[in-house]
């Protein structure tokens, strides 16, 4: 199920795309002939510390996908953000967990809901705690301050 | 096992017991009924009450086995032998002549009110009323007569009316088929075995899968709905849960494998909940 099913969704993504071009700079297969390993490029969303910087992130599809859900990271050291954690890339998503995935979502989907994740940052289940911690606190300039820093240090050493 | 068997032996053993033995069936004492002779002077002698037993309950059983033997030989012998599709429609003829007999039988009962058997009418098997006829009842016995009448009426109109239309049918025919009689020889052959192929395929393609793909199945279900949220196709076979979602039989019986519930509202779906439409 899991081949021909990631077929019809890349068609669907190569078809919507460029639909997304605020939010998605890029979601497809790493290698034509390998469709259970994908890699995508979210833009960060516009009012947050993310603006205008990019992040990558690193898609495994397990064979009995669409049955169980897509393992996905964002790079390692690439996003410090509250709900991921930073040295692995770690993400806390509800609904990339087995027990909250449903089969009718998609790549696509999960890649909308991972935006949104960007704008909104859920501080009652954080991976990365001192953001958490900062944000929950309400110090604004520490936690634009703390993002910056790990953004440009990443920038500046890649 | 055997459950056309057992009936045919409980109803021999029940007839065994009363009409042979002369004595009298459950119902026949309700109504309190006898038999005799054409004449009506006269019991009905022995043999005939076995006769009638014999072709009442036995009889059915082995024509409808024998029918059916006949049936498979004739199945077997179509697939090599091209004349046998005229045969089959004789056969088909054939029986119709036999429905229109039972038919005629059972008009000539409604209207004249004896003989509900075919066999009791060939051997003269009559019933008797064994007490006197009360005013009640005669009056009771009128009024029914009159419905029996008025059914007997409708079948003869519905006979009459049907037999018009194959006669007229049949006529039509003779004359197609002597006018392409030899138009018909030439070309017959080579299109039979031509069509033979097709249709077997395209039966197997439409019987073990409804294909959602095809427009002309399930009218009813819009475009937007054809396709399977699951694995993004066309439907094959759809199948739904308690909430109505339409999935392809075998996405969803894998998900609810998986979790029995619907991937679109979550409502609770084991799978021996899950219903194939067809």
């Amino acid at each position: 199920m899991s081949l021909k099913r990631l077929l019809k969704e890349k068609r669907l993504i190569e078809k919507e795309l460029s639909g997304y071009s605020e939010s998605i700079e890029l979601l497809e297969p790493v290698a034509f002939e390998n469709f259970l390993k994908w890699r995508a490029v979210l833009k960060g969303p516009v009012n947050t510390p993310y603006h205008k910087h990019s992040f990558k992130l690193l898609i495994e599809l397990p064979s009995e996908y669409p049955l169980v859900p897509p393992a996905i990271t964002f790079e390692p050291y690439s996003m410090p953000h509250c709900n991921v954690e930073f040295s692995t890339g770690k993400i806390c998503l509800n609904i990339l967990e087995h027990e909250h995935w449903s089969p009718v979502w998609n790549l696509m989907y999960v890649m909308v809901a991972l935006y949104q994740l960007l704008q909104e940052p859920v501080v009652d289940s954080p991976l990365n705690i001192d953001l958490a911690n900062i944000l929950r606190a309400g110090d604004t300039s520490a936690y634009h301050g703390l993002i910056n820093y790990y953004l440009q240090e990443d920038t500046a050493t890649h | 096992m055997y459950p056309k068997e057992i009936v045919t032996a409980a109803k021999v053993l029940y007839f065994f017991f009363t009409t042979l033995l002369n004595k009298r069936t459950l119902g026949e004492e309700f109504t309190d009924l006898r038999y005799i002779n054409r004449s009506g002077k006269s019991f009905v002698q022995r043999y005939k009450k076995l006769i009638f037993v014999v072709s009442y309950i036995v009889g059915p059983y082995l024509l409808t086995n024998i029918w059916n033997i006949f049936n498979k030989r004739l199945k077997r012998d179509s697939s090599n032998n091209i004349n046998s599709e005229e045969e089959m429609q004789n056969h088909i003829r054939y029986r119709d002549m036999l429905d229109n007999i039972v038919n005629i039988h059972l008009l000539i009962f409604y209207l004249q009110g004896s003989y509900y058997d075919i066999t009791k009418r060939i051997l003269g098997m009559r019933y008797i009323t064994g007490h006197t006829i009360s005013k009640q009842e005669k009056e009771l016995r009128e009024t029914t007569t009159k419905g029996y009448k008025l059914l007997g009426y409708l079948l003869l109109f519905q006979n009459v009316s049907s037999t018009y239309s194959t006669l007229k049918n049949v006529l039509n025919s003779f004359k197609f088929t002597s006018s392409i009689h030899n138009e018909k020889h030439v070309s017959k052959p080579l299109n039979l075995s031509e069509t033979k192929l097709t249709k077997n395929i395209t039966d197997e393609y439409h019987q073990n899968h409804i294909r959602l793909s095809d427009e002309t199945q399930f009218k009813f279900i819009p475009s937007e709905s054809r396709d399977c949220a699951l694995c993004l196709s066309k439907i094959t076979d759809p199948s739904v849960g308690p909430c109505g979602h339409i999935f392809c039989w075998d996405c969803i019986v894998d998900w609810c494998r998986e979790r029995p519930e619907c991937p679109f509202c979550r409502k609770k779906c084991e799978i021996q909940q899950i219903i194939a439409l067809k």
